[in-house]
């Protein structure tokens, strides 16, 4: 199987956002768009991933309740995900008494600097944002036994915990995702 | 069935798979194992391991909220249609929410005379879309202070009669004012907002660099006893620009790499100015969400959240209505499903709505300016934004006021804004234009708009004004600081020229102000 990472798909966020606006249920394409991203950003600022997703769960839910105000300017809608997150993360570190580092903060023009570089877009490396889009082939209990494992190295027992799961349950199922990608892959990967 | 022994055989493969990658994650020395098979899945597991980003969402919590965001908002519409029910008699609004409410309408009974609907007097229009109300009757919440809710009578009713209700946590009181809502406006006059202001797709927010603090202030209401030192510093860190970030960016200024150029002639600013402490109201925030939750009928518990670190409290009903609150910053939104698609609204209605769901909800609409912007944004939706009275508004970010999105079925689905106190003032000494153009070299300040200037440009100034920004004190209040605008436009490396503005504190440190 060909692992080379896709053509990037030249989205009409304008197209995008005006079908949100019009109706919320179509807020779908542009959260799937910025989900990743909005999520690394959080992550590498607060460092844990229970504070990213909470960071991440406000930065849509505000977003999407602020949408029918929003005016397109023809800047990526991601700049603006971008300003939100970055506003709740400066008020936490706010509230909290922690110093913000500037570079964290600095997201002149609506841009936040460290996704400036097409490069990081979506993954550190090709192979790495191709491996990613195979896993998300799985099913979704064998996608996130893989995430949890050996994205965010956690062990069985407190995946079993995240998943209501036992922990002989969960060694099943990793060895079961881990046949299922074999097999996604063509064993080309080898 | 299989026999136990394929059944031992495969747990035991799983278990020495299992017990590989734990090694191998833990940081130990790789592991071989002898059956081929195995070998490669721990090869592959070795593989996700060290090339899969550690920065990856949990997929069921990207599912979930993905859920969360798109199947909780349904667009067919299950709520009634209020223009409808303004062309009805309207009932106070809570007087289906909040049991204390009957009370007050057993006491109103007794009085006899007195009718809490609304009624349009004989001088009044039949056709929904003017109603003529001579006096606004507002509840007042014990929590804040504010007005919970109005509704009309005639003067002769009302004058004179305070009613309170046996219940405790609620005590309303029939007020007249006569500043909400004029006495009985002719058919084509608009009330409350200004003449252009009815042209759809025309805004007139208020300049924020006209009006300085010094001929718009209101009489202070508290001194304030915190020196010039307690005026926080203007920088990407401490300016507060609403519940949502508006499109536009902005942030700290560039370290370096920039050159400056004036081409304007610098203005005297004047010696000083007033800043502004504004305040949430002090209330039991779970208390006040939920009293806004039933204002609104939105049937749940309040939840709140405090993991990212500013706390929120919230209100959600089952169809997506949400009402948040921010009780460190004064900062509310609220959303709801949009309804069945109208356009049977006109500027004049949707303004009626939206200062109909601020007094609903018990937002102070007494403290607004009595002139409101309305702009059609589409074919059925409008923008309604007012403005906080007597105080200059903040020159990034949103307006200290509301914005508020109604329907053509005349639906709130979106509210946002301040809900603050002015609860003092004080005089501030201002650093000279000049000197806050050489602050603005160094890169002090707010940087807003003119694109990314890590790679160094040029800014070119053309006009430095006084302006204000609302800044956190990180001590539970609000600064209302003024500030040195410096319009102009930045030339990037690439030759690219976008308008810049550099807002720069004007506070002179090391001053005395007066409170």
């Amino acid at each position: 199987m060909d692992l080379d990472e896709p053509e990037p798909v030249q989205v009409d966020e304008g197209a995008l956002v005006a079908a949100a606006k019009r109706d919320p249920r179509e807020f779908g394409p542009l959260y799937e768009l910025y989900v990743d991203r909005i999520y690394r950003y959080a992550y590498r600022r607060v460092g844990t991933h229970h504070e990213a997703e909470d960071i991440t769960a406000q930065t849509f839910q505000q977003a999407l309740q602020a949408l029918p105000a929003y005016e397109w300017r023809g800047l990526p809608f991601g700049a603006w995900l971008f300003r939100i997150a970055g506003n709740i993360i400066n008020r936490r570190g706010r509230t909290a008494g922690r110093e913000v580092a500037v570079e964290d903060v600095t997201v002149f023009s609506g841009f936040e600097q460290a996704d400036d570089d097409p490069a990081d877009y979506v993954w550190r490396s090709e192979e790495a944002g191709a491996l990613a889009e195979l896993i998300r082939t799985l099913p979704p209990d064998q996608q996130r036994v893989i995430v949890l494992k050996f994205s965010h190295g956690l062990k069985n027992r407190e995946i079993g915990d995240l998943m209501g799961r036992s922990e002989g349950a969960i060694k099943q199922l990793v060895h079961r995702a881990l046949v299922s990608l074999r097999a996604t892959m063509g064993r080309s990967y080898a | 069935m299989p026999d136990r022994l394929d059944v031992d055989l495969v747990e035991d493969r799983i278990e020495r798979l299992n017990r590989a990658i734990d090694r191998l994650v833990d940081g130990g020395p790789a592991p071989v194992l002898q059956d081929p098979d195995l070998q490669e899945l721990l090869s592959l597991a070795g593989r996700l391991y060290l090339e899969l980003p550690r920065d990856l969402p949990d997929p069921a919590f990207r599912t979930r909220l993905k859920a969360q965001l798109t199947d909780e908002h349904p667009v067919v519409g299950h709520r009634r249609a209020v223009l409808s029910a303004v062309e009805a008699p309207r009932r106070f609004p809570y007087v289906a929410a909040l049991a204390g409410i009957a009370a007050l309408l057993i006491a109103v009974a007794g009085v006899g005379s007195l009718a809490l609907w609304s009624q349009r007097d004989s001088g009044g229009t039949t056709d929904g879309s003017q109603l003529v109300r001579t006096v606004a009757v507002t509840a007042t919440s014990p929590l804040t202070g504010s007005t919970l809710g109005f509704a009309t009578a005639t003067m002769s009713d009302v004058a004179g009669v305070s009613i309170e209700t046996p219940d405790a946590e609620l005590s309303i009181v029939p007020e007249v004012t006569t500043d909400l809502i004029s006495p009985t406006p002719a058919p084509t006059e608009s009330r409350d907002l200004p003449s252009e202001g009815l042209t759809p797709g025309a805004t007139t927010a208020p300049d924020s660099s006209e009006p300085t603090a010094s001929t718009a202030a209101p009489e202070p209401t508290r001194p304030v006893e915190e020196g010039v030192a307690a005026i926080p510093p203007v920088d990407g860190t401490t300016v507060e620009d609403g519940p949502v970030p508006l499109a536009s960016g902005g942030g700290s200024g560039p370290d370096s790499g920039v050159t400056f150029v004036l081409d304007t002639q610098l203005p005297d600013l004047g010696s000083s100015s007033l800043a502004y402490v504004l305040e949430p109201p002090r209330v039991d925030p779970e208390a006040f969400v939920g009293e806004v939750g039933a204002a609104l009928r939105i049937e749940g518990d309040v939840r709140v959240n405090e993991a990212t670190g500013e706390p929120e409290y919230s209100v959600d009903a089952p169809d997506g209505t949400t009402f948040r609150w921010y009780p460190s910053s004064g900062e509310f939104s609220y959303a709801a499903p949009a309804g069945a698609m109208s356009d049977a609204l006109d500027d004049q209605m949707a303004l009626e709505r939206s200062l109909e769901w601020l007094a609903q909800v018990g937002y102070p609409v007494e403290r607004l300016k009595q002139d409101a912007a309305v702009q059609q944004l589409g074919e059925s939706q409008w923008l309604v934004e007012t403005w906080a009275e007597a105080i200059p508004q903040p020159g990034v970010g949103h307006q200290l006021g509301t914005r508020i999105i109604v329907e053509g079925n005349g639906t709130v689905t979106s509210a946002t804004g301040y809900w603050l106190d002015v609860t003092g003032t004080m005089t501030v000494p201002l650093l000279t234009a000049e000197e806050a153009w050489n602050e603005a070299r160094t890169g002090a300040g707010y940087w807003h708009d003119g694109g990314t200037a890590a790679a160094g440009g040029e800014m070119r100034c053309g006009s430095v004004t006084l302006s204000y920004l609302l800044t956190d004190s990180g001590a539970g209040s609000l600064i209302l600081q003024p500030v040195i605008k410096l319009d102009g436009v930045f030339l990037d490396t690439l030759g690219s020229e976008t308008p810049v503005s550099i807002y720069v504190q004007a506070t002179r440190q090391g001053g005395e102000n007066t409170p």
